[in-house]
């Protein structure tokens, strides 16, 4: 047999015997993290005007409740609205504590059917247990005003 | 006519012998230089691990991905082995990309480790002398709300084994 044959078929038994095996293993992760935007409210809140300053409008009543923020994006915001106009006379306000970060609250808003903002300006954070205040005000014109229900919408808009 | 005298038989089975001697040469050769060493292998590259949504108030919310494993052959190693793991480069700040390997009877987990560009051990304590397959990795993302949104990206994730 020549030397080379012989060669070859050593060669030919070292690759059969090759293996997946090694020292190192490797392994490509992808990743990526998608514009995220969430906002919640706490609390189903009684308002009831039931007394005033003789002279003056009857007096407004407050609840509270909280609200909860994430964002991963500048310049997000929240706005409210409600399904329906008040009576005439009779207006709800909403107040938002802005969280800390350079966001800013619009204070008390009167809420309507168009959302309005309650607060801009939200950027790059999570932020929870923040206060909200409802108000309920009515003018002596708005008369005694039966037990009523409004749903109000808050709606956190992404910004960039 | 063919020479079927007994001096050419004898070549020819000769030639046969020598060559399969030579073929087992290298494969114990081959077998030898390898054994020195503790391996391993990955089954392939996980699926894509994608941040979508959080729960109002709270980071957002990471996600999980432990479909492939790994495998390891100490026959022949020296001493106990451990793997190490690494990444070609940093995430994002805000990003971390954790990883989990489950250990083989014997063996050591460091449980979920914070994956960096320096190498650090995921598994400890390998014994000698020991195969094993199919054992789980994890990975998990997480990102903070600062980190903000970050386009689809991909890191290599190398596993070292070694002697420990």
């Amino acid at each position: 047999m020549q030397l080379r044959t012989f060669i070859a078929l050593v060669a030919l038994g070292t690759a059969f015997a090759s293996r997946a095996e090694a020292q190192t293993a490797t392994q490509t992760v992808t990743f990526q993290v998608s514009a995220i935007n969430q906002v919640a409210v706490t609390g189903s809140p009684s308002l009831t005007v039931n007394t005033a300053t003789a002279g003056s409008a009857p007096t407004a009543a407050t609840a509270t409740g909280s609200w909860a923020v994430t964002t991963n994006q500048t310049g997000a915001k929240i706005t409210g609205s409600i399904a329906s106009a008040m009576p005439d006379g009779v207006t709800l306000t909403a107040n938002l504590t802005a969280p800390a970060g350079g966001a800013t609250s619009a204070g008390a808003v009167s809420l309507g059917i168009v959302a309005t903002d309650l607060v801009t300006g939200i950027t790059k954070l999570n932020a929870s247990a923040l206060a909200l205040t409802y108000g309920l005000a009515a003018t002596a014109a708005a008369g005694v005003v039966a037990s009523d229900t409004r749903v109000v919408t808050f709606t956190v808009t992404g910004g960039t | 006519m063919p020479d079927f005298s007994f001096r050419n038989m004898s070549h020819r089975w000769l030639r046969i012998v020598i060559g399969a001697i030579a073929m087992v040469a290298g494969l114990a050769w081959s077998g030898t230089a390898k054994a020195q060493l503790p391996l391993m292998s990955v089954t392939a590259s996980p699926g894509s691990l994608t941040i979508t949504t959080a729960v109002a108030g709270s980071s957002p919310t990471g996600v999980t991905e432990a479909t492939t494993k790994y495998s390891t052959n100490t026959i022949g190693a020296l001493s106990t082995s451990k793997i190490t793991a690494r990444l070609s480069s940093a995430l994002p700040a805000g990003a971390t990309l954790t990883i989990t390997l489950a250990a083989q009877s014997g063996a050591t987990s460091m449980g979920q480790v914070t994956l960096s560009t320096t190498a650090q051990d995921v598994v400890r304590n390998i014994p000698i002398l020991s195969t094993a397959d199919n054992l789980a990795i994890t990975y998990r993302l997480s990102a903070t709300s600062a980190a903000g949104v970050i386009a689809s990206s991909s890191r290599t994730v190398t596993l070292t084994i070694g002697s420990q």
